[in-house]
C-alpha cells in the first residue's frame, strides 16, 4: 500500500466528513462512514463489514473509515492520571 | 466461553494481549502488548508506536478528549486478543476495531475501553482476581 497516499486520503476525507456530518447524523448516527476520494461510499454497522465491502471495492486499500458521531473519544481515567 | 484471568493491583487492571490487524487484511502478524482494561475508556485506544511496527495504515481521524486537551488523532483497524490457554495461541476477540491513537509514557501500549468490555463479562474479586470472559 502506498501510506503516503492513504495519508493524504485520510485528511482529505475527514475535511470532506466534516463538511458533511450535519447533514448525514440524524439518519447515520452510529453507523461508520465508508470514505474514498472525498465521498461516503456506503455506511455499515460494523467495522467488519465496513472492512470487507472496502477490501473488495479498493484493492489498493486507499480509503478511509469514519464513525458518524460528534462525540469525541474519551481517553478514560487514563488522562486523568496526566497521560 | 472463552476468558483472560488474572490478578490487578487494586488501582488498575493490566492483561497481557495481542493486537493483530483486522481478520479481512489476511495478514497474520501479532504484537504482544500490555492492555490497560478501562471502563472510562469509550473505545479502545493503540500507541502509534504499536500500530506502526505491526504495519497498520491510518484508517481515519476522530477527536480524542483528555485532561489536557482536545486533540484529532489517527485511527487505525486492528483485533485484540489474549491467551486463554498456555498451551494455545491467542484467541482474538470477534470483532475489529477501529481504535484510536495515544501516546503512552507508561508500561501498557492498549486502551481496552468499553466497547470491547462491553461484548464480554468482566468480573472482579475483592482478593484482587479480575476475569474477563469474552
Amino acid at each position: 500500500m502506498d501510506m503516503a497516499a492513504q495519508r493524504q486520503q485520510v485528511d482529505e476525507n475527514y475535511d470532506q466528513f466534516q463538511r458533511v456530518l450535519g447533514s448525514i447524523l440524524a439518519e447515520h448516527e452510529g453507523k461508520i462512514a465508508l470514505m474514498r476520494d472525498g465521498e461516503i461510499v456506503a455506511f455499515f454497522d460494523t467495522v467488519r463489514d465496513a472492512l470487507k465491502c472496502a477490501n473488495d471495492r479498493f484493492p489498493d486499500g486507499i480509503y478511509s473509515l469514519q464513525d458518524v458521531t460528534r462525540e469525541p473519544i474519551d481517553l478514560g481515567v487514563f488522562s486523568h492520571a496526566g497521560g | 466461553m472463552p476468558a483472560v484471568s488474572g490478578r490487578h493491583n487494586g488501582r488498575q487492571i493490566i492483561v497481557a494481549a495481542f493486537v493483530a490487524p483486522p481478520l479481512d487484511a489476511q495478514r497474520f502478524d501479532l504484537l504482544q502488548v500490555s492492555a490497560l482494561v478501562d471502563t472510562g475508556a469509550s473505545r479502545s485506544l493503540v500507541t502509534r508506536d504499536s500500530a506502526q511496527r505491526l504495519g497498520l495504515p491510518p484508517r481515519g481521524k476522530h477527536p480524542l478528549v483528555s485532561a489536557r486537551a482536545t486533540e484529532l488523532v489517527d485511527r487505525y483497524a486492528f483485533r485484540i486478543g489474549f491467551r486463554v490457554d498456555e498451551t494455545l495461541g491467542p484467541w482474538f476477540l470477534d470483532v475489529d476495531l477501529v481504535g484510536s491513537e495515544f501516546r503512552s509514557q507508561t508500561d501498557f501500549q492498549v486502551i481496552i475501553g468499553m466497547a470491547v468490555l462491553r461484548t464480554g463479562t468482566l468480573q472482579l474479586w475483592p482478593d484482587g482476581r479480575f476475569r474477563f470472559a469474552f
